[in-house]
């Protein structure tokens, strides 16, 4: 059954085209970083590809929170000073946070407890990739499907926060599902225009399919992936791991992880993994807003 | 100042008749101000044994102020087994540095290793009054002693320690490799001469500049306390980015910085004592070529005491 939705109004489209694109090499660094024998240089190669990132690395590199006695003027001296794990892991938390941060000061969801929700995602979804054999290449779609089922929402944002905080409330008051109260109030929903940016961004079909059907039963090629972020949507909302802004969970854990293979066992240790995930995050948003990398 | 080496080995304890006169404890540094003050650097496995001999030695205990070069096990493993943690009253201060991103403050990490799955008793439950400072590089003053930290180049954030007391001074270097330029490794033919030699060429200085700093750090000490756990046969073709030094760079750094006497330390755990006398000797060999004088030169053992 394929879903009948609505076009996108133009008001929207139009802040789809200035909304800034997910780092193109975010996957790749996920993916080298997980290997064994990346070489210092493969890794920096990498982060270069997107110059945008590369900047920011290095201004918060020399932030005042890594205390460096030098100005470090290009990656791969950031390598040579704080090794190769660091560099890494600042590079894919900056590729990370600048694709789901609210900048909006007056959003009605706290950015922080958005960005908390998105990452809680991203590393459940990971998570549980690797607990189903998933190939290793595609792991790190199942990071990024995480990370960007909701990011529709940070477009609505952008487009006007107060009617996005009033779709919001009325949701929670009515005890109906966000996309709804979405419909009504900018007459499409947040998962349709994650897909959106998803195929603006030129990001894989399978990742534009899951961010466009996170809310509804799977019925698509893509079923596994779709399943995952579903689950793990509606375990970060139970457990309280960020704010995604809907109220609704969706009663159908049990019969998502039967789909997916899984035990409780494995969901139990995914949320009690994600909360040491989310405290790095925050430490990350200290030093982002220290450095004041936008 | 005097200290005295309570742990000496790097990585793990390593108990044994192999081990018996250098000793296997990890590393323990105690160092006494003139007027009594009492700095311990690392709290490897030798603490417990320091810690035992601290409570006999009066019945009040002094401040003690612990500085960390790192939480790697070997550095923060005898703390749980420390004597003086147990006794109402004692005042501790332990200062150390933090890796990034973890956000977690130093008491986290110090708990972390006494949950309950590793250790019976919980950090909480010290009697001790226990104080916890992350550093970063800095100076302070303990007593008439001033310490001074600098980041030293390992796999987690460390630091080592310059101590300085009326006009004497030690530098205690933590876990330390030379800083490289680690994109020479794999440097190869497809990449020689292409744009990217634009993009990672500025290395050469960076690695100049921090290996000075740290020549800097240690000019003319008159006790240079050094990470030294490989021989030149093992470093840098087998263990290099593992974070720590081999004997003939410290030679040089004596050397290059005018150091007066030098004690090497954190000796690799796979050492026999047979096998640290042999590198003493070819080190001593090797320092009376370079003009350094050889009685100079230590190899640091349990028990060892020095007055500088």
């Amino acid at each position: 059954m394929d879903i009948a939705y609505p076009e996108i109004p133009r008001e929207i489209e139009r802040v789809a085209e200035e909304m800034p694109s997910i780092s193109p090499v975010l996957g790749k660094i996920n993916k080298i970083s997980q290997e064994m024998d990346t070489s210092p240089r493969d890794l920096v190669k990498v982060i270069m590809l997107d110059p945008v990132l590369t900047g920011k690395v290095i201004k918060l590199v020399n932030s005042s929170f890594y205390g460096l006695p030098q100005k470090i003027q290009s990656l791969a001296q950031a390598v040579v000073m704080l090794g190769m794990n660091t560099v890494k892991n600042l590079a894919i938390s900056t590729a990370v946070i600048s694709s789901v941060f609210i900048k909006e000061k007056r959003s009605p969801l706290d950015p922080e407890e958005f960005w908390r929700h998105c990452l809680a995602a991203a590393a459940g979804c990971r998570y549980l990739a690797v607990q189903m054999k998933i190939a290793p290449d595609l792991v790190e779609m199942y990071f990024i499907a995480g990370l960007l089922h909701d990011v529709g929402k940070v477009l609505f944002i952008r487009t006007d926060p107060l009617r996005y905080k009033k779709a919001i409330e009325e949701s929670n008051r009515l005890g109906i599902a966000l996309t709804f109260s979405e419909l009504v109030h900018f007459g499409c929903t947040h998962t349709q225009v994650g897909a959106l940016l998803a195929k603006k961004w030129k990001l894989d079909s399978v990742l534009v399919d899951v961010i466009e059907q996170h809310h509804f039963l799977p019925n698509t090629q893509t079923p596994l992936m779709k399943e995952t972020v579903m689950l793990v949507n509606n375990l970060c909302k139970q457990e309280s791991l960020g704010t995604s802004g809907n109220c609704i969970i969706e009663e159908m854990a049990d019969t998502l992880a039967g789909r997916l293979g899984l035990g409780q066992d494995s969901l139990n240790t995914m949320v009690e993994l994600l909360p040491s995930e989310l405290d790095k995050a925050a430490a990350f948003l200290d030093i982002v807003q220290e450095a004041g990398v936008e | 100042m005097k200290l005295k080496f309570w742990g000496v080995r790097g990585s793990i304890p390593v108990p044994g008749p192999a081990t018996a006169r250098y000793g296997g404890n990890t590393t323990c540094i105690e160092l006494q101000g003139e007027k009594g003050e009492l700095i311990i650097l690392d709290a490897g496995s030798g603490l417990r044994v320091l810690g035992s001999d601290l409570v006999q030695r009066s019945i009040t205990l002094p401040h003690i102020y612990l500085f960390i070069s790192h939480t790697h096990w070997d550095h923060i493993q005898g703390f749980p087994f420390f004597t003086p943690c147990y006794i109402p009253g004692t005042k501790i201060t332990i200062r150390g540095p933090l890796h990034f991103l973890e956000n977690k403050t130093l008491r986290d990490v110090f708990d972390m290793q006494m949950r309950y799955e590793f250790f019976p008793v919980s950090n909480q439950q010290l009697a001790a009054d226990i104080q916890y400072e992350a550093l970063t590089e800095t100076t302070l003053d303990i007593g008439d002693i001033t310490v001074r930290s600098q980041f030293s180049n390992h796999p987690v954030r460390c630091l080592g320690y310059r101590l300085e007391e009326n006009g004497r001074s030690v530098v205690y270097t933590g876990d330390h490799e030379p800083y490289y330029n680690l994109f020479d490794s794999d440097f190869n033919e497809d990449s020689a001469g292409s744009d990217d030699d634009l993009l990672f060429g500025n290395i050469t200085q960076t690695v100049h500049d921090a290996n000075d700093r740290f020549i800097d750090f240690i000019r003319s000490v008159d006790l240079l306390v050094v990470d030294s756990q490989y021989t030149p046969h093992e470093y840098p073709a087998l263990k290099r980015n593992w974070g720590h030094s081999s004997w003939d760079y410290c030679l040089e750094w004596m050397k290059r910085a005018e150091v007066d006497r030098m004690v090497l330390t954190h000796h690799d755990p796979m050492r026999s004592d047979d096998a640290v006398d042999e590198i003493s000797s070819k080190v001593h060999q090797h320092a009376q070529e370079k003009g350094i004088d050889p009685e100079k030169i230590m190899m640091a053992k349990e028990g060892l005491e020095i007055e500088v």
